[in-house]
């Protein structure tokens, strides 16, 4: 069994703007009103940069500052693992439908912003941070594949870690290829088991075969959950908003899957 | 850290599919760079190609993730008898005790060039026959190695631009010393695209000639294409029917934190990285015999790596880059360095830089115009990338 803490949260997705939000909806609180997730550049950016981040990268630096502050941990010091299936898929599309054009000319910007851990160097960038920041794919399950990663550290080597897993609906053509709901972004503070200020603490353990048993649980954000990688992480929010303790189904790879326990503190 | 064991390994790359072969380049100082040949990539410059990939026999039942990146990752895991050497692990741990990950920074994506050429005139669609999610996802590569090995322990793509496939080798050691798997294929695989040639063309660091690292007159990178694959396991549990490749002692990980695609002048992310895998190692700077340089060919990167090479490791290890015989393989470049290393413990090679012609006369390491032979005990390698993403790897004999 894998053990951990899990120090602060943060959400920005449709309708839900920080974890608070995200709580009242899944305890059924206030009603769910779906809405384009507001997306605004982090103040941690310099003014430059928060013109060129695009909106992933905003989704994902405003996750991670909502993580960060409610676990009062310096933001530049936390070792930092992003996940994303498609990363940049906006700037992607602009570079390959100029790649079309007879003579194409690409804009070197656009090229070194498109790589996957653009998040992660305009994290570390916007903090002057030196700490590791990784940057992580497993495709649907990309928030499993990188909170497994993380995890793996907060085991092996003790301290603290930043989880950040983001994704948004690609443009098209590739939106109708590969189709997403949503823009959404969350980050997770983990931290060693009983460490101040626990949320919760989670155990994980290997389930055999196939076992996803994430559908049981019906929440008003169910079709986030199934539709948007990121979202994915709701299967594991959903007993940490409504303080219950439970066991979830969540994978990391197809037919890699966990049983994930979370205790609220 | 405790020391794990790269059990077994591969390398396909432009000088050479199979270690074997590669290791006979380096001897005879053969580079594998040519004048672009590509029709499709257009672009008058020299490209580390792997020849094959076009006629390869693709795996019929996996007919879905066929692109050129996969095919070099096939042609890889049908190399060096990896494929077999993991079977034998996965048969001795369970299938779902090994897990899988990979380095890339483009994936398939030439596959989504070549479908964006053929979008419907009329409403923009892709081609029909194009399988985005099985080619183009960052996570195709390892999903596509999950399945031709049949393996299910957790699987993640490493996407950190050109250090992703050293992370492969970091964030897999972690899981193994978690207990999250008992071994892991780690590695990673790029393959030439448009993008990638028109994008460092678009950002000035493309050289026409064949890349020249740490030469005075050099003149930015040769892109190249590889796929390097290794095995871990905890050092001494393995059992396999053949000795261990090398032994994985550190690792050290660090980011900039200063631009996206330009070093921090004064190296600091990068000592950390390399000071770190020392003390992951628990060794000396004077310990390491051998240095595979990042070293791409760019004014500014290798400028900026030899200032950080001589505060951390002084003026007196043996240092190249090989990407003058390999060219950048981009995601598969930290895998690259990394084997390549293991080959210069492995045959007492410390190799030159090829294509150099004068070492920069600013450079206060011991850059290598010759190569030399001799016992390499210990070896350090390095990957830099984008987003400011270092990685040091420190490798020992297997034992």
């Amino acid at each position: 069994m894998t053990r951990f803490a899990i120090t602060g949260i943060g959400v920005i997705g449709p309708g839900v703007g920080s974890w608070d939000d995200c709580t009242e909806v899944l305890r059924g609180e206030r009603p769910y009103e779906p809405a384009d997730a507001a997306i605004e550049a982090p103040p941690i950016l310099s003014p430059r940069e928060r013109r060129r981040a695009s909106p992933t990268v905003r989704l994902a630096l405003g996750a991670a500052m909502q993580a960060v502050e409610q676990a009062g941990q310096e933001p530049g010091a936390l070792p930092a693992f992003f996940g994303s299936c498609h990363g940049e898929g906006k700037v992607t599309h602009s570079l390959l439908d100029a790649l079309t054009a007879p003579e194409p000319v690409l804009s070197p910007t656009q090229f070194h912003n498109s790589v996957h851990n653009t998040a992660a160097g305009y994290w570390t960038i916007a903090h002057s941070s030196q700490v590791p920041c990784d940057s992580v794919s497993g495709g649907d399950f990309s928030f499993g594949a990188t909170l497994v990663i993380a995890s793996a550290r907060v085991v092996a080597e003790g301290g603290a870690v930043l989880v950040v897993a983001y994704d948004a609906a690609m443009p098209e053509p590739m939106h109708s290829k590969r189709p997403m709901t949503g823009a959404f972004g969350v980050a997770l503070v983990l931290d060693q088991p009983g460490a101040d200020g626990a949320i919760c603490d989670v155990d994980y353990a290997p389930l055999p075969g196939d076992a996803d048993w994430s559908a049981v649980k019906t929440t008003p954000l169910d079709a986030l959950t199934v539709g948007n990688p990121a979202a994915r992480s709701l299967v594991l929010l959903e007993p940490i908003a409504v303080g219950e303790q439970r066991t979830v189904s969540l994978g990391c790879a197809p037919g890699a899957f966990h049983a994930w326990s979370i205790r609220p503190c | 850290m405790d020391p794990i064991d790269i059990s077994a390994a591969t390398l396909v790359c432009a000088m050479g599919r199979g270690l074997d072969n590669v290791a006979a380049s380096l001897r005879e100082e053969r580079s594998g760079l040519r004048a672009n040949d590509l029709d499709w990539l257009d672009a008058d410059t020299h490209i580390g190609r792997v020849d094959g990939l076009e006629e390869l026999a693709f795996p019929a039942i996996l007919s879905d993730y066929d692109c050129r990146n996969n095919r070099l990752a096939q042609l890889g895991l049908e190399t060096d008898g990896f494929a077999y050497r993991v079977a034998e692990a996965a048969a001795r741990y369970g299938a779902d005790r090994v897990a899988v990950v990979l380095g890339t920074s483009t994936s398939g994506i030439r596959q989504t060039e070549i479908a964006y050429a053929a979008r419907d005139p009329e409403t923009g669609a892709l081609p029909a026959d194009f399988h985005l999610q099985e080619t183009h996802d960052y996570f195709s590569l390892a999903d596509f190695v999950r399945r031709a090995l049949a393996l299910t322990g957790p699987g993640a793509a490493v996407s950190t631009a050109c250090s992703s496939s050293s992370r492969a080798f970091i964030d897999a050691s972690r899981l193994i010393e978690a207990g999250l798997c008992d071994a892991a294929v780690v590695g990673g695989v790029d393959t030439l695209c448009r993008l990638t040639v028109r994008g460092f063309g678009a950002l000035e660091l493309l050289d026409a000639r064949p890349c020249r690292p740490n030469d005075r007159s050099r003149g930015g990178i040769s892109i190249g294409e590889a796929a390097g694959f290794a095995l871990l396991e905890r050092a001494g549990e393995s059992g396999a029917s053949a000795a261990p490749f090398a032994r994985l002692l550190g690792f050290g990980e660090s980011s900039d934190g200063y631009h996206m695609s330009a070093p921090d002048p004064a190296g600091k992310g990068a000592q950390i990285a390399m000071r770190d895998a020392l003390k992951r190692s628990e060794l000396q700077a004077d310990q390491i015999d051998y240095i595979n340089l990042h070293g791409t060919g760019t004014p500014l990167n290798d400028r900026t790596e030899d200032i950080a090479v001589a505060a951390v490791l002084g003026r007196d290890v043996a240092a190249s880059s090989t990407k003058g015989g390999t060219g950048h393989t981009l995601g598969a470049a930290g895998v690259t360095g990394v084997l390549l290393a293991g080959l210069a413990i492995r045959h007492g090679i410390k190799p030159k830089n090829l294509n150099l012609v004068e070492v920069d006369p600013d450079f206060r390491s011991r850059i290598l115009a010759d190569t030399e032979t001799g016992p390499v005990r210990y070896a350090l390698a390095n990957a830099f990338g984008f987003g400011g993403s270092n990685c040091s790897i420190v490798l020992g004999g297997a034992e």
